[in-house]
């Protein structure tokens, strides 16, 4: 089993950082912003935070490339799958 | 060679985590499907966002911490199971389990408020998404809770070694649930 005393990671501070990302998301509903520029700041929070579980909590920065491959995939079929029905569903005139 | 013999030349434990991967591939994917589907309805309802605004974003925000915070906990749990501290490990999984159970708490008190509200999985599309989203997500937590606690009764009882690579892998299970929240939060709550 990995060791994770060998990545010195601090748990801790990673969950420090995800407490203020998930701030964040409230304090960007205070301030006056556009919603084009509200969306992404929110989404993107979204990404830093889950990318911070994955890597640190998740231990994928050890993991092999097939692993990479696993949930990568999945991913990418997602981003297809939004893509090509966004004409369709989103666009289409009522 | 045999599948045996490839299994033996993997490092211990190396399967389980790879099955594990796969299980949280496919469970991608099932999220994928009905987070895609609404990312796309959303966008075609713009007025949706007068209905997300009946769903409270504090207590959204307080579920997403109560979740980070069992992440941390789990993966807390994880390093005390590495360096053989029983106690640490127990403590921290019984942290992480209380709080999931947190987490099913709040959304029960949210689903009965929206139910007293008139808000059900068939008053309109908006609300079936909500409910079959949040829903299923919790339907995962409930089952990573019961997975945790199974932890912490072998830990309980000195049977935690033996099956100890298991505490990674149900860390794992409970840091893609988290990481499933960390979008369905923002989705719901934040685009009002």
């Amino acid at each position: 089993m990995n060791a994770p005393e060998k990545t010195h990671v601090n748990y801790f501070k990673i969950w420090i950082w995800l407490v203020a990302l998930t701030v964040g998301y409230l304090f960007e509903r205070w301030i006056g912003i556009s919603r084009t520029v509200a969306l992404l700041v929110i989404f993107g929070i979204a990404l830093v935070k889950a990318a911070l579980v994955a890597i640190h909590f998740m231990h994928l920065r050890h993991e092999s490339r097939l692993i990479y491959a696993i949930i990568l995939v999945p991913i990418a079929l997602f981003v297809i799958l939004v893509a090509l029905l966004l004409p369709d569903i989103t666009f289409v005139e009522r | 060679m045999s599948a045996q013999d490839t299994a033996a030349t993997l490092p211990h434990g190396y399967t389980g985590k790879l099955g594990l991967w796969c299980l949280i591939g496919s469970e991608i994917m099932i999220f994928a499907g009905i987070i895609g589907s609404f990312i796309l309805f959303r966008l075609a309802h713009p007025e949706w966002a007068r209905l997300a605004e009946h769903l409270s974003v504090m207590i959204g925000s307080i579920n997403t911490l109560v979740l980070l915070t069992s992440s941390f906990t789990m993966v807390k749990a994880f390093a005390a199971t590495s360096r053989r501290d029983r106690k640490a490990a127990c403590g921290y999984l019984l942290a992480t389990a209380l709080f999931g159970l947190v987490f099913i708490g709040i959304k029960s008190h949210e689903y009965a408020g929206k139910f007293s509200h008139g808000f059900y999985p068939n008053a309109g599309l908006f609300w079936a998404f909500y409910f079959t989203m949040t829903g299923l997500h919790a339907l995962h937590v409930l089952i990573g809770i019961g997975a945790i606690l199974a932890l912490f009764v072998f830990g309980l009882r000195d049977r935690l070694w033996p099956i100890a690579n298991r505490v990674e892998l149900i860390g794992l299970y409970w840091h893609f649930v988290d990481v499933v929240w960390i979008f369905l939060f923002p989705l719901l709550y934040l685009t009002s």
